[in-house]
């Protein structure tokens, strides 16, 4: 199944007035537009007095619609720049007037330079990265590689990289690396809560690490795994393509397409027979959302494409369209019947 | 400084997010104190956050002093500026904080002490509207728009001229996820009764 249009056919008067497809119709419509619409009022005629009042609406708020003026715009503009640029004047001609001051102030500057320099060094920080439910995050990391950080995940590091024989970084929940590859080799690292080491020069790889398993995709390049069970034995390289999954103290390899499981980092969910128990599990990992599904016959039910990942509302309703189940939601609870 | 091996490939569901990305990019050159980010950021969302401000109070000048003030205290933090999610969400947030303390403000030389903000703005608002004499004998249009409260307005706003989510919203207006959609929709119907 392809992501097109929603169906419309399920849509009440909130999800037409905020529907952008709607929205332009009824604004700025085409005759692509017009087909379209046509075409489904023709085969919904009880839908078209709802329409109507969708429309309506649309038109109403999009009256409400002010904006400023080119001039006041100009003038606007014109006050920030002022205001961003008078404080460095005054400050240049105190400065000139006090002229013992500034030596002063240098001296000043000076120590508290180097202290905080000395300090830095010496103490290295940990820094840390953290998404809630429904949240994502990229992150450039010290060394410019790049991580983006899906939903309920954790991420920590401290930054006294360049005195380290590696780079290592800790994480919890879910990420997708693009590790840049340095001149001195020097290794990157990624420790995953329950042990698993991922050890890399510069490559591109997911790390799953939630409740009871972690799994490593890896995307190009190379990587060498170490588990907790054993130093030597405990160690596989992986290439690209590969997943490698880490459970009860045993792993598992196998040879799958990695953008099912690295399509969320652009926002999309890609499905290859994915059953419908996955993906409940995915809502609750990444939005926090309670779901209790009545009908346990239908957590086998599988579906296969690609549809856009959003908000935990839009999410559920496009599953219960997919995979043709009824949602229905009691206050903080989904209900799939 | 090594080189970076086999960058994320784009696929075409990206496009979608462009604005998004975009924006990002602005963002990082302000922080590295770019003028024209700057000034990019200015062009792209004045308008965009007067028409906001603009449903939460109905007065021109002062929604206009609050984007200025926004702009520059942007770039009067521009270096301590950290990457944000979405540059959008983190502007219309600030900017709806720097309205609403003005709005307080303006109340203290006018009665009452200052309580919890949420409470005490709806009622300067309502003021503000009922002095505004222009806004009160426009068409019906307006008129639907103006019998729903000033939450159930912003919200539609925020929902419709600016596509946030609910999660945007709710954390936006300081309510639960379940409110925001309860607030919608009965901003929705009450338009609907006004129409």
């Amino acid at each position: 199944m392809s992501y097109s249009h929603p169906d419309y056919d399920k849509f009440t008067l909130e999800d037409f007035t905020f529907d952008t497809f709607f929205k332009e119709w009824v604004l700025y419509p085409t005759p692509e537009h017009d087909e379209f619409w046509m075409q489904w009022m023709k085969s919904n005629p009880s839908k078209i007095e709802l329409l109507d009042e969708a429309k309506e609406i649309v038109l109403v708020l999009n009256q409400s619609k002010v904006e400023m003026s080119p001039h006041e715009l100009k003038a606007v503009w014109g006050q920030i720049q002022e205001n961003v640029q008078l404080p460095k004047k005054t400050f240049e001609s105190q400065m000139t007037r006090k002229f013992p001051w500034r030596i002063a102030a240098g001296i000043l500057a000076f120590f508290v330079l180097t202290l905080s320099v000395f300090w830095m060094i010496s103490l290295p920080k940990k820094v840390e990265f953290a998404t809630s439910y429904g949240e994502k995050l990229e992150i450039n990391l010290p060394d410019s590689s790049r991580v983006i950080l899906n939903s309920n995940s954790k991420l920590s590091f401290y930054d006294n990289w360049e005195k380290q024989t590696s780079r290592e970084i800790m994480i919890e929940g879910e990420a997708f690396f693009s590790v840049v590859h340095k001149v001195d080799h020097q290794p990157f690292r990624v420790i995953s809560s329950k042990g698993v080491e991922i050890e890399v020069l510069g490559t591109e790889f997911n790390v799953y690490n939630r409740s009871e398993e972690t799994e490593v995709i890896l995307n190009s390049g190379l990587v060498t795994l170490s588990f907790p069970v054993q130093d030597k034995e405990g160690k596989i390289v992986m290439e690209p393509g590969d997943l490698v999954k880490f459970k009860d103290n045993k792993f598992k390899k196998e040879r799958v397409d990695t953008s099912l499981y690295t399509s969320w980092k652009d926002d999309v969910l890609n499905l290859d027979q994915t059953s419908l128990a996955e993906i409940v599990r995915m809502a609750k990992e990444n939005y926090g959302v309670m779901i209790e599904v009545q009908n346990e016959e239908a957590l086998n039910l599988t579906a296969s494409g690609s549809m856009p990942l959003s908000d935990a509302d839009s999410f559920l309703n496009q599953i219960a369209l997919i995979f043709n189940v009824e949602l229905t939601k009691e206050s903080n609870k989904y209900l799939i019947k | 400084m090594g080189d970076s091996i086999n960058f994320i490939t784009s696929r075409s569901q990206k496009a979608l997010k462009d604005s998004h990305a975009d924006d990002k990019t602005l963002w990082r050159s302000l922080a590295k104190g770019n003028n024209l980010a700057f000034s990019s950021l200015y062009n792209r969302y004045a308008n965009l956050l007067f028409n906001y401000g603009m449903n939460i109070c109905y007065d021109r000048e002062v929604v206009k002093d609050c984007i200025q003030e926004l702009f520059t205290w942007l770039w009067t933090k521009r270096n301590s500026l950290t990457d944000v999610n979405s540059v959008k969400y983190y502007l219309f947030k600030s900017f709806r904080n720097i309205l609403v303390k003005s709005i307080n403000k303006s109340r203290k030389f006018t009665d009452e002490p200052t309580d919890t903000f949420l409470g005490s703005d709806l009622t300067i608002e309502e003021k503000i509207i009922e002095s505004d004499e222009s806004y009160s004998n426009k068409s019906k249009i307006k008129s639907a728009l103006r019998k729903v409260s000033k939450r159930q307005r912003e919200i539609l706003i925020l929902r419709f001229f600016h596509g946030m989510d609910y999660t945007e919203i709710s954390s936006m207006m300081g309510i639960s996820v379940a409110s925001a959609h309860n607030l919608l929709s009965k901003s929705l119907k009450l338009m609907k009764v006004k129409i």
